[in-house]
């Protein structure tokens, strides 16, 4: 590991720390705040809150936009034979609009599905090499979220509200466990959309700051580009400034020193003064994770770097196992643009649908792959999706709308169950009929499986207590390994 | 006057950690749900303490002294003139004092020398960018809506300057918060006055509003809960929208009093609906010379639009005789997806239309009238996102031809023109356009015009035309626009007033029974105003928050000031005075504040005063031996709190540092130009204050130094101190441009050219720190600049490392 691992400062300091960040000590934490606020302490959390955690981490892939159910991963034959008949359906848009559905013209998918591996999941051609790997793979074929459009949606994955301002899940997270390295941000989401509710998606809202999410990049800009902010490559201050970086530093600190010494040191002082030694430190380490340039040409072709379609993806997949192996513990990693209508969200032409496939195929198998080989599949929850999926009838004669009422996400490791498949639509892939998981549900596994009850990951403000699943959620225990 | 002291006694006794646990499980179990709660209490009798009088004359030192003196601690040291002088400056308005203000004070040796200061803080207009600004944070202050789809609230920026000015003129709080929430309804006596009530009413309708969300009573139920919350917290100090779903848990805050609230917003209009909804717009007033001009200008306006209507139709008419005629986009065939748009000016028809596409094609056919050689012209707009490679194919009787139109136009976007060339048609003529995939592709008609003419009138036709299109020319030129009325952010009140039904478990769509539309029924006596039947209630409702029989407005706005001034308040859960907020530390001084702010008349600048005067406002940072044993957190307020700048502060203290920062006596008014949220470039020179609030978008400089989250109404930042920052300081564009103009200001001839290293270092420190270097400092700087020198380092880059340490200094971002 290229990174110190975090040093055991204070042990009933961290005792505490780690009471109140495990949900019944919220209280505690409040009351800690103004000492807290002075020092950024590191904490650590290997074995869960409130029981065995079955993964450290989270890596999440994000599909914005909603890619379609029925052209992807969850196969309905009744579709091709219906094609361009009409059926009544109870479309979520129209329903909320105006209170009534009415008929609509069944559309079956452009893309061939066959069947793939030991368990014989049916996957379409969109996804060649994911086929590859879905003896690894747990579906959740009976997803359902809130919201209707992107704004709302997107939003609600994130926080679990499609309106109310709420810390995002990452953010809950690094609350919940904090951090495994120091040196690192503890949430990082790798090329964020700046739309559909942008910095509100990895924001910490009422809770501290210190538990925001850390951009690296954002969307549209090519990854060779991205960088953590003020984070330099060279490090060191004004970086018009040609001194011995090491030597301004100094020269901070030493006047630091001497200002306390003047009247005397404080709390707050210290605080200081520790803030821009671990500065220092995170300058000296984050830009590893973004370098490249160490990983062999093999690993590089495994996640499709090199190949145009795929190259972008490809090295945000791997950047996310860069940091996956740091201890970053919530690591996302966006396919999104800035648009009001993202990349998955074909309204019209579903055939486009195969350019952001495309895109993403071989990395997200790469990734797997490469995780799987080093063992971190053991410990590093890989978790794929959309805001919500889209519908099996047609829109603007061959796109499809969006649909929160059922779709597909997928686990990969972190104590899942490979190759099983949860849940399913109805026969046309419309509304999710069994094994149904509401993204609050969502929620509430992912804490599970990082050893957090939902029910417990609570945090006061503003007079009551909040938390990522509201009053909600339920814990999908038969996905679980 | 015994329990008082039990609650000292009883938070200085419990462990640090485990205070807030054992307090709130205090009060919540002595009475959950109850209405016997201190905050509900009307305002005690006045009895301050004997104390000792020998120390201070001020009421509010008796208060303190009382306390220190039954716990047994003595208070810190005065604060030196220095440090109070720096304290007082960022406390008031929110800028350190300059070199020459500074000497101001230092140098006058009067004995109210320190009373005179704080009248000129408190009569500068920095004092209400400062203060104002406080009150933004409450009122959740932002020029776009957030949520998923930002919109930018392009008249919000109003509010602000509202606030400020209402700061600076020391507006009464009860007259400010009556027009915040109901100043659309008040009467006024002068248009300024009805332009400021108006103004003042956006605050109901700058919350963070999801205007896409399709189910659209859930959004209003939605806009209606964000209301409440923020009236409940901003004047109140109570967390009502936990009462949506249920009773309040800690509070006597039943279901039933919050939709009775809920009927008010409800018959107050705040949504326009559509897919994605808007907000109420509504014209600020004007006065009656203002009506008149603008009636005028609109009589010419249209008068001038008649005559060009009858222009144009000769024009047409002349032309169809000469066998001209124009094609609009509209009548052409088109393939793949064409957008319509009228964002450049100058189109022909009501649109005009284009494409990304580059496979997407626009014919245009029709039935020559006479075989014979015509001119084919194209219409489109400009822009510099255009294609320079539009291809169009004119089909003649001889064949076909391409032509290639470039339609960029990098400087101006304007209609434009383009002469395909004179062919010979018979028949059906053909024009099909092939869009380039360099930019977008623009259609806008095609005219067709005979070369030969073959009437007879043809020479008089043709000067007549020429003649017409001079006048319309003409009079397209003199064309005024006409002064927009301008429209604000605003609510109004429903035609139909009505109550409404509990929404069981909040869910929006399950009603339940119906609520008379009212207030807080724990704070209603029969003195309470009612609401009228006719009314939404809302001007009722804001009689309510600022009467007699409601207590808790006066502790909250008296409790905030302590909080700004102190860095803690009496109660310090400033937003929440319910059952799970704290108690205050000492009731009496909190009620004698909350009076003496009703006795000014709800002014603020007095009761500022007095407390800045008191001598323990004026304590040193650093605690006696006592306090710091027995009130380690400084319950007591027995020295005064070391601060850290907050990110207004930080920024307007940095550009003051570098000569950047533009302060303007004027009226500060200014609107900043924003396109679109995502992208906007901050650029700086103004207060921070007037930097606009993006929900999606903070400045970093802001963001990293916590200011307060535009969602929410937080009446206490956050202040922490986190590695981001230190970063921030040593490494972004931003510190580093105000070090590069720091450096060469303090270098530059009129400061410290020609002179010494060591005089220099002073000049910086004084502007700075506002005190000189110790002699430590001068050493480490000069060693520092001889170091550098031996390795030929540019002097002003060495200059440049000692600036930005200064900045990144202890000293620079603590108040003490």
């Amino acid at each position: 590991m290229p990174f110190d691992m975090l040093s055991i400062e204070n042990v009933n300091r961290r005792h505490l720390l780690r009471q109140a960040a495990c949900g019944f000590g919220s209280v505690a934490l409040a009351g800690l705040a103004h000492a807290d606020a002075a020092s950024e302490s590191a904490q650590s959390m290997s074995s869960g809150c409130h029981h065995r955690a079955r993964a450290k981490r989270v890596i999440f892939l994000f599909m914005q936009g909603g890619p379609s159910q029925v052209d992807t991963f969850e196969y309905k034959p009744l579709l091709e034979k219906l094609d361009g008949q009409r059926r009544h359906f109870q479309d979520a848009r129209k329903l909320a609009k105006t209170g009534q559905a009415g008929q609509e013209r069944i559309m079956k998918s452009l893309w061939k599905f066959s069947h793939y591996g030991e368990t014989g999941h049916a996957v379409s051609e969109l996804f060649p090499h994911v086929a590859g790997q879905v003896d690894r793979i747990c579906f959740l074929h009976g997803m359902h979220t809130s919201g209707v459009a992107h704004g709302p949606s997107t939003l609600f994955l994130h926080t679990g509200a499609t309106n109310l301002v709420r810390p995002s899940m990452g953010s809950w997270i690094v609350y919940g466990l904090g951090s495994e390295n120091r040196n690192v941000p503890g949430f990082i989401t790798i090329g964020p959309s700046s739309a559909n509710g942008g910095p509100r998606n990895y924001a910490n809202a009422f809770l501290p700051a210190r538990f925001q999410g850390t951009a690296l990049g954002r969307a549209e800009q090519p990854v060779e580009q991205m960088r953590f902010r003020h984070i330099g490559r060279s490090g060191g201050m004004a970086s018009s400034n040609a001194l011995n970086r090491r030597e301004d530093f100094e020269l901070l600190q030493a006047l630091n020193r001497e200002q306390t010494a003047r009247l005397g040191s404080s709390d707050e002082a210290e605080a200081l003064i520790r803030s821009y030694e671990l500065a220092w430190r995170m300058q000296m380490h984050a830009p590893q994770i973004t370098d490249l340039s160490g990983e062999s040409e093999t690993t590089r072709r495994l996640y499709g770097i090199g190949d145009k379609p795929t190259d972008e993806y490809g090295k945000q997949c791997l950047m996310a196992r860069r940091m996956a192996e740091a201890g970053v513990r919530f690591i996302q990693v966006n396919y999104s643009d800035n648009s009001s209508n993202p990349r998955w969200d074909q309204h019209n032409n579903i055939e486009k649908h195969a350019d952001h496939a495309r895109a993403v195929d071989k990395p997200i198998a790469g990734l797997i792959a490469d995780l799987a080989d080093r063992g971190l599949l053991e410990d590093t929850l890989v978790w794929w999706g959309g805001e919500f999926g889209r519908n099996p009838f047609a829109q603007n004669n061959d796109g499809r709308d969006h649909n929160p009422k059922g779709f597909t996400h997928f686990f990969v490791g972190g104590g899942t169950r490979p190759g099983y498949v949860y849940g399913a639509t109805d026969e046309f892939g419309h509304e999710a009929v069994s094994g149904r998981v509401h993204m609050h549900d969502m929620h509430a596994t992912i804490l599970h499986i990082l050893g957090i009850n939902h029910e417990q990951l609570t945090y006061r403000h503003a007079g009551r207590d909040f938390r990522l699943t509201d009053v909600h959620g339920r814990v999908v225990e038969e996905i679980l390994a | 006057m015994k329990a008082a002291q039990a609650v000292i006694a009883n938070l200085l006794g419990i462990s640090l950690s485990f205070q807030l646990v054992t307090l709130t499980a205090f009060s919540a179990d002595a009475s959950r749900g109850g209405a016997d709660h201190w905050a509900f209490d009307p305002l005690s009798e006045l009895s301050p303490p004997e104390g000792r009088t020998d120390w201070s004359d001020s009421v509010i030192d008796r208060y303190l002294a009382d306390n220190w003196q039954a716990v047994g601690i003595e208070p810190a040291e005065g604060a030196d003139r220095r440090m109070l002088l720096r304290r007082v400056y960022f406390a008031l308005t929110g800028l350190p004092p300059t070199i020459e203000q500074a000497r101001e004070f230092l140098e006058d040796a009067e004995p109210d020398a320190f009373a005179r200061l704080v009248d000129r803080l408190l009569a500068s207009p920095r004092f209400g960018e400062r203060w104002g600004r406080h009150w933004l944070d409450v009122a959740r202050y932002a020029e776009s809506s957030g949520g998923g789809r930002s919109l930018l609230l392009p008249t919000a920026w109003r509010y602000r300057d509202y606030v400020i000015d209402a700061f600076n003129s020391d507006k009464p709080f009860d007259e400010f918060a009556r027009e915040q929430i109901a100043g659309d309804l008040l009467p006024y006596d002068s248009v300024e006055q009805g332009r400021e009530q108006l103004t003042a009413a956006a605050f109901l309708a700058l919350g963070p509003t999801n205007y896409e969300l399709q189910d659209k009573t859930q959004l209003e139920m939605d806009v209606i809960d964000e209301q409440i919350d923020v009236i409940g917290q901003a004047f109140m100090g109570l967390t009502l929208g936990c009462a949506r779903c249920h009773d309040h848990k800690f509070d006597p805050i039943p279901t039933r009093d919050y939709y009775a609230m809920a009927g008010i917003l409800g018959s107050t209009q705040t949504l326009l609906h559509d897919n994605v909804s808007s907000w109420v717009k509504r014209p600020l007033p004007i006065t009656s010379r203002e009506r008149i001009n603008r009636m005028r200008e609109f009589d010419e306006a249209n008068e001038r639009i008649l005559r060009l209507t009858r222009m144009q139709k000769q024009i047409d008419a002349i032309r169809l005789r000469l066998g001209q005629f124009t094609l609009d986009d509209q009548q052409a065939e088109t393939i793949g997806s064409w957008q319509s748009s009228r964002s450049v000016a100058g189109f022909q028809g009501k649109d005009y239309r284009y494409t990304n596409d580059p496979k997407a094609r626009a014919v245009y056919t029709w039935d020559v009238p006479r075989g014979d050689q015509y001119e084919i012209i194209l219409h489109y707009t400009s822009h510099p996102n255009r294609s320079k490679r539009v291809e169009v194919t004119v089909q003649h009787a001889e064949g076909s031809a391409t032509v290639a139109v470039n339609q960029r136009n990098p400087r101006l976007p304007a209609a434009a023109t383009k002469n395909l060339g004179a062919f010979t048609l018979s028949d059906t003529a053909r024009v099909e356009i092939r869009p380039g995939s360099d930019g977008a592709t623009v259609i806008d008609g095609l005219s067709i015009r005979p070369i030969h003419q073959h009437t007879g009138d043809h020479e008089l036709a043709t000067s007549q035309l020429a003649k017409l299109e001079e006048r319309v020319k003409r009079l397209e030129a003199a064309e005024t626009r006409l002064q927009p009325i301008e429209r604000v952010m605003a609510v109004r009140d429903e035609p139909l007033p009505a109550d409404l039904e509990i929404r069981i478990r909040g869910d929006a769509h399950q009603l339940g029974e119906v609520v008379p539309r009212g207030f807080l029924s724990l704070i209603q006596d029969m003195h309470s105003p009612q609401v009228a039947r006719q009314a939404s209630g809302r001007l009722a409702l804001a009689d309510w928050i600022v009467s007699e029989e409601n207590p808790l407005t006066a502790r909250v706005v008296a409790n905030r000031v302590w909080h700004h001034l102190f860095g803690r308040g009496i109660v310090r859960t400033v937003d929440n005075f319910g059952h799970m907020g704290e108690q205050p530390v000492d009731k009496r001084l909190l009620d004698y504040l909350a009076f003496r702010l009703k006795e000014h008349d709800w002014r603020l600048k007095p009761l500022i005063r007095e407390i800045v005067l008191s001598k323990a406002w004026q304590l040193d940072s650093r605690p006696s031996a006592s306090a710091q044993e027995l009130d380690p957190d400084n319950r007591l307020f027995a020295w005064q709190r070391i601060r850290r700048l907050d990110a207004e502060s930080l920024h307007d203290a940095m550009l003051l540092l570098s000569g950047e920062l533009q302060l303007d006596d004027a009226s500060p008014t200014q609107q900043a130009i924003i396109h679109s949220e995502y992208g906007y470039e901050f650029s700086f020179g103004p207060r921070a204050v007037y930097l606009p609030v993006l929900r999606n978008k903070t400045p970093e400089i802001l963001a990293a130094f916590d200011f307060p989250n535009a969602n929410l109404s937080e009446g206490a930042r956050t202040s922490s101190t986190l590695a981001t920052q230190a970063l921030f300081i040593m490494n972004s564009p931003f510190v580093s441009k105000r070090v590069e103009r720091a450096t060469d200001r303090l270098l530059s001839r009129d400061s410290c050219d020609n002179k010494s290293d060591v005089q220099c270092l002073f000049t910086l420190y004084e502007r700075a720190l506002g005190r000189p270097p110790t002699q430590n400092e001068q050493r480490i700087a000069i060693q520092f600049l001889a170091n550098g020198s031996d390795q030929k380092i540019d002097r002003v880059l060495a200059w440049r490392a000692i600036v930005q340490s200064i900045m990144a200094s202890y000293d620079f971002r603590y108040i003490r």
